[in-house]
């Protein structure tokens, strides 16, 4: 009996940091589930109306046609990946249950992702740190009630970033694939596909990349040239200010058109940024792009992670720039960053693929931070136990350095840490 | 055979999470009216100017001007003198009352509300000189639509294959995978 409660105590301490991140994903899913929908007339006019109409006329048969901005149907003015992603829901439930439903699976499924990639990169503990992030931070559960693009924009490519840890041939199509679809979500995630291109180092796996993006991205052109007459123009472009018009050198130091946070508010709210907008502005207005975005990938707007933690990601990002995956997550991020710099419109949503970059990463260095505070502890009681044993047994107890006598890389000893793991091709 | 056995663990964790948010109360909100009632119940966006009226005398000087868009809809108001270039006038906001700067007497002002890159479909403009104001509001017509529809019949069926083929790559991934794992 006793020996049977000693083998549950050892798989259990060995089980810990995996059963550990799956608890806190478990309650990160159910306070992201606890977030209340909103009925219609309270989405985000015209967007998440405009989304949750076009996938009901896709679903019906109508076509990719919305009836929001008039009683005949028109084109929507957005890109057609979303309301293709929210169709099948649209079909489970009636009108608009069914999606805000797809909605809200696809955070829960967002969460899964971020967790699953922290893990891919640095193992059970820095899924355990990404859940804690989602549960600290408002993007997540904020983006259940609201039917918009923003979160699922960020999702697909975060996919990819498993995928390029653990590599294969297969993997590398699948990645195509769901960049060339995340360009149809948004199309600035195109972003993601360039990323990803300069992250793979063989000329291969980049036409792999290119081949499977490739029809996503031809299908959008025919569709738009079956709408409007012309592959480039847009929704944005049909009866509104223009997709081009909107991105201008000036946004960069301007003060642009700012949303504010009224849409995922502040669990903290900084009253230091938010005396920098103007008197009688909402919070977080009336910064230029050029600052606005790095405060918020800086946790100094508290949407993506808590203030200045995303440090520890950067610093990881760094010590691990040689890795496909990490070199894909940098420059998705900051390639998103830029192309929002010039962009007409300022919301912290906008950048959710650099935020959600940044939380993987900043999972994966704290999970790292803890390896290391264990491998010091480790080499303390070596240390302790060679001063009281002058025989000097080191070597057998403490985790050995490297060879000149610096510390050893982490990635050499995780993979013999966490047991069960898949080894990286 | 362990392995296989946390794998089919795993796959099944997925539909049972999705049954349980399913079956959570609120997980939808049905309550109200439907987009197409919304569309034709939408209010058109106000603009106010305050201090100047159709028949304030020319010695009035505008102050202040407001403006609420009715739907939540972010707009933004632009103001120019004498044919000068537009300049923004407070924040983009669904509705919000500003400030107007002094103008020397019989300047001719243009304030002009706008949804920047949405709908400039509702546009109002005001047009003030001598303390008198004119309100004109624009409609800009969306353009007609003009798609065959066989491409309505291939969205319809889109998300189908889109599934589907991400299922199937997801399918040769895993396998890939196993192989490695197996090599």
């Amino acid at each position: 009996m006793r020996e049977r409660a000693s083998t549950i105590g050892v798989w259990l301490r060995r089980r810990f940091p995996a059963l550990l991140a799956l608890l806190l994903t478990l309650v990160t899913v159910l306070s992201v589930n606890s977030a209340p929908a909103k009925p219609l007339q309270e989405q985000v006019t015209p967007d998440a109306r405009q989304y949750i109409d076009t996938a009901q006329n896709i679903v019906e048969g109508n076509g990719f046609v919305t009836n929001y901005d008039a009683t005949i149907p028109n084109p929507p003015r957005y890109a057609p990946g979303y309301p293709l992603a929210l169709a099948p829901f649209a079909k489970l439930q009636e009108f608009p249950e069914g999606q805000q439903l797809g909605q809200r699976v696809i955070v829960i499924l967002y969460v899964l992702a971020v967790v699953g990639a922290a893990w891919a990169l640095a193992g059970a503990n820095a899924g355990s740190f990404a859940a804690l992030i989602l549960l600290l931070t408002p993007f997540a559960r904020a983006s259940v009630p609201h039917v918009m693009s923003d979160l699922f924009g960020a999702f697909v490519p975060l996919l990819v970033v498993p995928l390029l840890v653990f590599r294969t041939d297969a993997g590398d199509r699948l990645s195509g694939a769901l960049l060339g679809f995340a360009a149809t979500v948004r199309l600035t995630a195109g972003v993601g596909l360039i990323a990803a291109l300069i992250a793979v180092h063989d000329r291969r796996a980049r036409i792999r990349l290119i081949l499977w993006a490739a029809p996503f991205i031809v299908a959008l052109h025919a569709l738009q040239y079956a709408m409007f007459g012309n592959p480039f123009f847009t929704g944005y472009d049909n009866g509104n200010a223009g997709f081009s018009e909107m991105f201008a050198l000036r946004n960069i130091v301007d003060t642009p058109a700012a949303e504010g946070l009224w849409m995922i508010p502040e669990p903290f709210p900084n009253a230091w940024i938010d005396q920098l907008a103007p008197a009688g502005a909402a919070p977080a207005t009336g910064l230029s792009n050029l600052f606005f975005y790095p405060a918020v990938m800086l946790g100094l707007v508290w949407i993506y992670l808590p203030p200045f933690i995303g440090v520890v990601g950067i610093v990881y990002a760094w010590r691990h720039r040689h890795e496909a995956a990490v070199q894909y997550a940098v420059l998705s991020a900051v390639g998103t960053i830029v192309v929002y710099w010039f962009y007409g419109y300022q919301a912290a949503r906008m950048i959710a693929i650099s935020g959600t970059m940044l939380v993987v990463l900043t999972a994966a260095g704290l999970a790292r931070s803890v390896d290391w505070m264990g491998r010091v502890e480790r080499l303390w009681s070596a240390g302790a136990l060679a001063a009281g044993d002058r025989a000097g047994s080191e070597s057998e107890h403490g985790r050995p350095s490297g060879d000149d006598g610096t510390e050893r890389d982490d990635d050499a000893t995780r993979d013999s840490e966490d047991e069960g793991e898949l080894v990286p091709a | 055979m362990r392995r296989c056995r946390r794998s089919l663990l795993a796959t099944a964790l997925l539909p049972a999470l999705f049954a349980a948010v399913a079956l959570t109360p609120n997980a939808g909100a049905k309550d109200g009216p439907s987009i197409e009632e919304l569309a034709a119940a939408r209010p058109a966006p106000t603009l106010t100017i305050f201090g100047a009226t159709p028949e304030a005398p020319p010695s009035q000087e505008v102050t202040q001007a407001s403006w609420d868009t009715g739907t939540g809809a972010l707009a933004q108001l632009t103001w120019s003198v004498d044919g000068s270039t537009p300049k923004q006038i407070g924040q983009f906001d669904p509705r919000a009352t500003v400030t107007i700067p002094p103008v020397p007497d019989g300047a001719r002002q243009v304030l002009q509300l706008s949804q920047v890159g949405r709908t400039p479909k509702d546009l109002v403009t005001a047009v003030v000189q001598n303390g008198k104001v004119t309100i004109t509001k624009t409609e800009r017509p969306i353009p007609p639509r003009d798609t065959p529809g066989w491409v309505d019949e291939l969205v319809q069926i889109a998300p189908v294959a889109i599934f589907g083929l991400f299922a199937v790559l997801t399918a040769l991934y895993l396998r890939s995978l196993w192989g490695l794992r197996h090599a």
